[in-house]
């Protein structure tokens, strides 16, 4: 190494410090907005395609209950079965063994608190629970899987960097936000001009080279109920025994309905 | 290994068929020679494996752990694998899941109904079990209702030198529990501080309600 002089060095010195100035005022790449959702919109169908063609999942949930009408609550761990386009169970684990064990195929449903012996089993959720098809609910909520109709692309707005979607189905209407990169960021679902429900899709992993969402998050619009699930070891199948959908309930299981279930779920707590 | 541990259990369940009941009696049978060399002794300590059926996936989950025990009132699960550890007292308990980042710290009653069937071997004299001989060395063991706990039933084998073997828990219709006891060790108590669990930094701790 040639030795510098002190006077060198300053020289040296103030001429990186002008490189790094002309380099400042140098043209910078400028990222160019999306103008139209098309590009957009391919982006999302591509990423959609693929986790629809994963139909059958398997995975690990971390999940924390949280919301003003609720008490401090442990997290709980769970597993979950996804089997598309309508059907998904759930077992909740406890310190005694499972806590909650619910599936839903198409309008039918089915939950089982193990601890209270205590059942809700119906073929008509629309009537009873008022929730018209709460397995095509939950599997296109745990998997990502809205399908905007064609119209909604429309008529779609740009928020910040989001594109939102509007649409109706059924009584309910849907807000529906694709980021940049295709996947989507949250779901709204209410009632009429009811604020409604809303699921966060706060990350995504690569399983498989498909993206699937990696930390979601549901809560009411008042913020009383509330949930954060951090979804793991992820597993596509490439069929389902739809057997494995089937929550046993014992014979001298109650039977409750929708409140009393909701009541037993919320004592679980207590246990 | 799945296969064989899904046999198991199917032999385990088969072993209990009603048709070879016997009548119910108390759980000294059952709980005798482990009762003796805890008295002797004050704490025993066992490799324990718990295997259990997923309805999800189909297969057979096994987990290795330890259990301790020390008459009058406390017991530990503890299961290298995950870091999730148990402990249970008559005062209460607490449950450390690394996976949550979380400790719950366990009421009475809590503990209660999660140490019902280490209850039953740690405090042999509990008079809220009775027992029903399946066979040899094999126990159907019930579980009476009280304090708000439902009555329950289990299936309890022993080894050869009459300490428990396998037991076998069903929580509901296709949901069970099987623990495989192997390698029971004795020595002498350690006391109240060891069932006890500190939570560690940046845990949540959470008490249940």
């Amino acid at each position: 190494m040639i030795p510098l002089t002190p006077r060198a060095r300053l020289l040296a010195a103030a001429a990186l410090a002008a490189a790094a100035w002309v380099a400042g005022c140098a043209p910078q790449r400028v990222m160019v907005p999306e103008l139209t959702p098309a590009p957009r919109r391919a982006r999302f169908e591509a990423a959609l395609a693929a986790r629809s063609a994963r139909s059958v999942a398997e995975a690990e949930l971390n999940a924390w209950p949280s919301g003003t009408a609720l008490p401090q609550l442990p997290g709980v761990q769970a597993r979950l079965l996804l089997v598309g386009p309508d059907a998904f169970r759930l077992r909740v684990g406890s310190l005694f063994g499972i806590a909650l064990d619910m599936a839903a195929r198409g309008d039918s449903f089915t939950a089982y608190v193990p601890p209270r012996r205590v059942a809700l089993e119906t073929g008509a959720a629309r009537e009873s629970l008022g929730i018209s098809d709460p397995g095509g609910l939950g599997y296109r909520m745990w998997s990502a899987t809205w399908r905007p109709p064609d119209a909604a692309w429309n008529d779609a707005i740009w928020e910040d960097s989001l594109l939102v979607l509007r649409w109706t189905e059924a009584e309910d209407s849907v807000r529906f936000a694709i980021g940049s990169t295709g996947l989507p960021r949250w779901i709204e679902m209410g009632r009429g001009r009811e604020p409604g429900a809303r699921a966060e899709y706060q990350s995504w992993a690569r399983v498989e080279g498909v993206a699937w969402p990696a930390v979601l998050s549901v809560a009411d619009p008042r913020g009383q109920y509330g949930l954060r699930c951090h979804v793991t070891s992820v597993q596509f199948r490439r069929s389902a025994d739809r057997s494995r959908l089937a929550v046993e309930v014992p014979d001298q299981a109650a039977h409750i309905t929708r409140e009393q279930l909701k009541r037993a779920i919320a004592r679980l707590g207590k246990l | 290994m799945t296969d064989a541990c899904a046999m198991l259990i199917a032999v385990m369940l088969t072993a209990a068929s009603p048709a070879r009941a016997g009548r119910l009696t108390s759980v000294d049978p059952v709980t005798h020679a482990l009762a003796e060399r805890l008295r002797a002794t004050g704490r025993a300590e066992v490799q324990i494996e718990r295997l259990s059926l997923d309805p999800i996936s189909g297969r057979t989950v096994a987990v290795r752990g330890e259990l301790v025990l020390e008459p009058p009132d406390r017991a530990a699960l503890e299961f290298p694998a995950t870091g999730e550890r148990v402990t249970m007292r008559s005062d209460g308990g607490e449950w450390l899941q690394p996976g949550l980042r979380q400790l719950v710290r366990l009421g009475a009653g809590d503990a209660a109904l999660a140490s019902r069937w280490w209850e039953l071997l740690v405090r042999s004299s509990s008079p809220g079990f009775g027992a029903r001989r399946w066979g040899e060395r094999r126990y159907r063991v019930i579980a009476f209702a009280r304090g708000g706990l439902a009555a329950d039933s289990a299936n309890i084998m022993l080894a050869a030198d009459g300490l428990p073997l396998r037991l076998e828990i069903e929580e509901s219709p296709g949901s069970r529990e099987m623990y495989r006891f192997r390698d029971w060790r004795f020595a002498r108590p350690r006391g109240r501080e060891g069932f006890v669990i500190r939570p560690p930094r940046d845990f949540e701790v959470v008490r249940l309600h």
